[in-house]
């Protein structure tokens, strides 16, 4: 999906961001924006996930 | 022509707005498409409902045509209430149309379009997108919210659930956001809503694009009307009675759904390539600035007031010129231009015509009848499957009622039903007095108020219907009762009931009137100056026009119509470079004023710049293409002064198509016995269109069949429509005055000028008043009428005229009541006609004439 927003570039002629929050900019562009979206959210969510039984492992003080 | 065609709808998108935000920069992409095609107005219709006018658009016909006549409708056995559907609609849509022609068609979000028709490609309904559950997990679809069906899941997994979206997506609206405590939820929702709907078609659009052929695809959004409608009143500049925090924490949302509309439009147009024509185009326009509305009228769906008459329209395409206006165009417009684009017939049934003047190499467009002839096998696919229970119905509606289109309907069956067909009956009634049907309108609308003369905006309606058919007497009885209802503020009704003193000629009552009211906003005093000056124009008071027109333009320098009134004025005056100063200003404000253009072109001609003449009567016809006084008048014009008649020929080929029936005159000059013909086919068997005010006396025993309107025929020309199949009596100095949207057959009564100079003094002896035998300068006038009204009787296209001589219809009535019955193609009772002679006319004819003075034989 991250290969289809590289022919989405800003006005600036940098590549199109895609913050895990979500952006006006990403839902304009359309399905690839959204789904661009969507991958990081899923990404950083699975991210999170894996940190969460390592910081349950920590000792409580 | 091009074969790749996107059709953008932005629903209540205003130039002023977008203007404003293009001046800022922040509008980059529309400012591209602008500057790379054509750009102008799109008027709208009325009512100013979005299912009846995207209808209209798709369709290039009005709701009486096509069916769709509101928001919500009955159900065929008259026992439910649904929302309209895609079946509701009674004509082929351009995607109908196209499919069949075996292009690649697609549709997103059109309204109506449930259920998903089939087409030659991907349909995604008006309720695919809604959100029905209040997370995304439990979002089922609608299996006949798309087709085919098979392409449901991957489509559904473009929508965008309003609960998905992050602060992020919201702050560009409230920049203020993280302030707004939950007292502010509400409107955080609404925009939440709106946003996440508007991202789930523009997912859906852009797959559709990237994905799919095609050759047709279009997408309606409808998140800026329903921003607009909700945020309007805070967006800049602040109005006085808006509290200065919400001010501030909602003053960004109208600027950022147009701002996010306009990144949407970016995106396709890059999707879409150079090689795509690009149509976006919105179904009327929004109030903004001191225009708003502090106040919504309470009737069904009285948000409709806060818009405004024209939309925006905007193409680009390969074939289309680069940067320049367009005018004149309607909604009813965007349909025959898209089979235009695609070199496909247009139906002599569409109301609307291609906007050639958008193409660099205009074609001549080819026409067929009806595209509702041409079979359609696809059509007969429709999903006769598809019948909506009364959940799914109900679930639906509440959508619409959430959504803030339909008022929630009462629990009372019976009511909501008489509700709901109440609405959409007085939705027809308005579309037939748009489409200039007025007695069809006014038919219905005296249908409606029979059943429900508790509601003031049809007996308003109704009135203004009574007034324009001259109908004064019912005018004013029902303003008196809306007086006493309260409802309307009475500077309206006082203005309504100005109109209708002017109707009856009462000038110096009306201006009382009009002087008396005491105005709530500014914003309507220059519009009453206006109104005053027209009434001191009907009394001959010149100066004071003026006067009045200059004091509506000190309160309002940009006030078109009073431009346009002034120019008028100066026009009158015979100071054409004058007028022409004001007309031109009037058209600079606004360029839709299809008057101004006209007497832009009859300015000119009296200044002998014919060319200049030719191209403002063009525009008028383009604006106005029922106006046929400005088509004869151009034709006239490139014929005789510019040596092209050619192209005179082609511009009366029109003529015949705006012609709305064929009335029967009885015209002559006074006293020249007009009143014994009307007898005459009265007796034949022709209805008579008298108000039987003008009672008989000893100068005509049996009456004179006149009506009051006629003698008004110069302000007011709408009663005509109530005339058809009748016979009206028009004497000769007023036939000139008839208007060119009709087919006449007029019976022209002939009498030797002495006699009828004779009759005439008689009369006036009669009548106890000084009768003066011999003035010559009488004599003359009578002779200049006569020789006028026959000259434009010759020049007129669509008039027929039958000379009769008086003397000999005495003599031989039998023969001249079969001549007058082929002539007007009526089964008429010859005998009886002739009968109707009173015998005595012959005695008095046989009377000489009282010092006769100069004899003038016709």
């Amino acid at each position: 999906m991250d290969a289809l927003l590289n022919g989405f570039i800003t006005k600036d002629g940098l590549p199109i961001a895609v913050p895990v929050e979500g952006s006006l900019g990403l839902l304009a562009i359309g399905d690839v924006g959204l789904l661009a979206w969507r991958s990081k959210l899923k990404q950083h969510m699975a991210q999170a996930a894996q940190q969460l039984p390592s910081d349950k492992s920590q000792p409580q003080s | 022509m091009s074969k790749k065609v996107l059709l953008i709808g932005w629903d209540g998108a205003d130039w002023k707005i977008i203007h404003s935000l293009i001046d800022q920069g922040l509008l980059p992409n529309l400012e591209q498409l602008i500057n790379q095609g054509v750009s102008g107005k799109l008027a709208t219709l009325d009512p100013p409902y979005s299912p009846i006018l995207w209808t209209s658009i798709a369709t290039g016909k009005r709701a009486p045509q096509h069916g769709i006549l509101g928001f919500h409708e009955l159900t065929p056995d008259g026992q439910h209430i649904r929302p309209v559907l895609s079946h509701s609609r009674q004509c082929k849509a351009i995607w109908n149309i196209l499919s069949q022609k075996k292009m690649a068609t697609h549709l997103v979000g059109w309204w109506p379009s449930h259920p998903a028709e089939p087409i030659n490609g991907i349909a995604v309904s008006n309720f695919f997108h809604r959100a029905s559950s209040t997370t995304h997990a439990h979002w089922e679809v609608d299996p006949h919210a798309i087709h085919p069906k098979t392409a449901a899941s991957h489509f559904a997994a473009l929508r965008i659930h309003p609960s998905e979206l992050t602060p992020a997506h919201l702050y560009p609206f409230f920049p203020l956001l993280k302030h707004m405590t939950r007292n502010y939820g509400k409107a955080i929702q609404k925009v939440r809503q709106v946003l996440a709907e508007t991202a789930s078609l523009q997912a859906i659009f852009t797959n559709i694009l990237r994905t799919q052929t095609w050759n047709f695809a279009s997408v309606y959004f409808d998140g800026i009307d329903r921003i607009c409608h909700d945020f309007m009143n805070y967006h800049p500049p602040k109005l006085a009675h808006i509290p200065q925090q919400e001010y501030e924490l909602f003053q960004e949302v109208v600027t950022g759904i147009y701002r996010f509309h306009d990144m949407m439009l970016g995106s396709v147009m890059q999707l879409a390539g150079d090689e795509a024509t690009i149509l976006l185009v919105s179904d009327h326009g929004f109030k903004s600035d001191q225009l708003r509305l502090r106040k919504v009228s309470y009737e069904p769906a009285g948000i409709a007031y806060e818009h405004s008459q024209h939309g925006i329209f905007v193409a680009k395409g390969p074939l289309l010129k680069k940067d320049q206006l367009v005018h004149g165009a309607t909604l009813l417009d965007i349909t025959p231009t898209l089979l235009h684009l695609f070199d496909l017939p247009i139906g002599h049934d569409m109301e609307g015509v291609p906007l050639l003047s958008i193409f660099e190499a205009p074609k001549t467009p080819t026409y067929i009848p009806s595209w509702e002839d041409v079979a359609n096998d696809q059509q007969e696919q429709k999903s006769d499957d598809f019948a909506m229970d009364s959940s799914q119905s109900k679930h639906l509606l509440q959508q619409l009622i959430d959504l803030g289109y339909v008022e929630p309907l009462p629990e009372n069956q019976a009511l909501a039903l008489q509700q709901t067909k109440q609405f959409c009956d007085t939705n027809l009634a308005r579309a037939y007095f748009d489409g200039g049907q007025l007695l069809e309108a006014t038919a219905l609308f005296e249908q409606i108020y029979a059943q429900s003369p508790d509601a003031p905006w049809i007996a308003f309606r109704l009135a203004v219907c009574y007034q324009m058919l001259a109908r004064h007497q019912d005018c004013r009885a029902l303003l008196t009762q809306l007086k006493d209802s309260h409802y309307y503020q009475s500077w309206l009704l006082s203005t309504v009931e100005a109109s209708l003193l002017m109707g009856e000629g009462r000038y110096q009552e009306a201006i009382s009137i009009l002087d008396t009211i005491d105005f709530p906003e500014t914003g309507h005093l220059a519009a009453i100056h206006v109104q005053v000056a027209q009434c001191y124009a009907k009394l001959g008071q010149r100066e004071q026009v003026k006067a009045q027109l200059e004091q509506a333009l000190a309160i309002d320098p940009d006030y078109a119509e009073a431009h346009q009134a002034l120019g008028i004025w100066y026009f009158n005056q015979q100071q054409y470079s004058m007028a022409l100063d004001h007309l031109l200003q009037a058209i600079g404000l606004d360029y839709q004023l299809a008057t101004c253009h006209y007497y832009i072109g009859r300015s000119s001609l009296a200044l002998g710049k014919y060319e200049a003449a030719a191209d403002a009567l063009k525009m008028t016809l383009l604006i106005s293409p029922q106006n046929n006084h400005a088509r004869e008048l151009l034709a006239h014009t490139l014929k005789t002064a510019l040596h092209r008649p050619t192209e005179a020929a082609q511009v009366l080929q029109a003529y015949q198509k705006y012609l709305q029936g064929t009335i029967m005159v009885v015209s002559g000059l006074p006293r020249s016995g007009t009143s014994m013909m009307m007898q005459m086919l009265e007796a034949g068997g022709i209805p008579i269109y008298t108000d039987h005010k003008r009672a008989a006396d000893p100068s005509n025993s049996q009456g004179y069949y006149e009506h009051e309107a006629v003698k008004k025929i110069i302000y007011n020309q709408h009663w005509l429509a109530d005339t058809k199949s009748k016979a009206v009596k028009i004497v000769a100095p007023l036939i000139t005055h008839l208007p060119y949207n009709y087919r006449y057959k007029v019976i022209f009564m002939q009498r030797p000028l002495s006699a009828i100079y004779d009759s005439q003094m008689r009369m006036l002896a009669r009548l106890g008043k000084e009768a003066d035998y011999f003035s010559l300068p009488l004599m003359e006038q009578l002779e200049q009428q006569l020789k006028r009204s026959q000259e434009w009787m010759t020049r007129h296209p669509s008039l027929e005229v039958l000379y009769v001589p008086y003397q000999e219809v005495l003599q031989t009535p039998l023969e001249w009541a079969i001549k007058i019955a082929e002539f007007l193609q009526q089964p008429l009772a010859p005998l009886a006609m002739s009968h109707r002679i009173d015998p005595s006319l012959q005695h008095e004819q046989s009377t000489p004439p009282i010092k006769p003075f100069k004899q003038h034989q016709l």
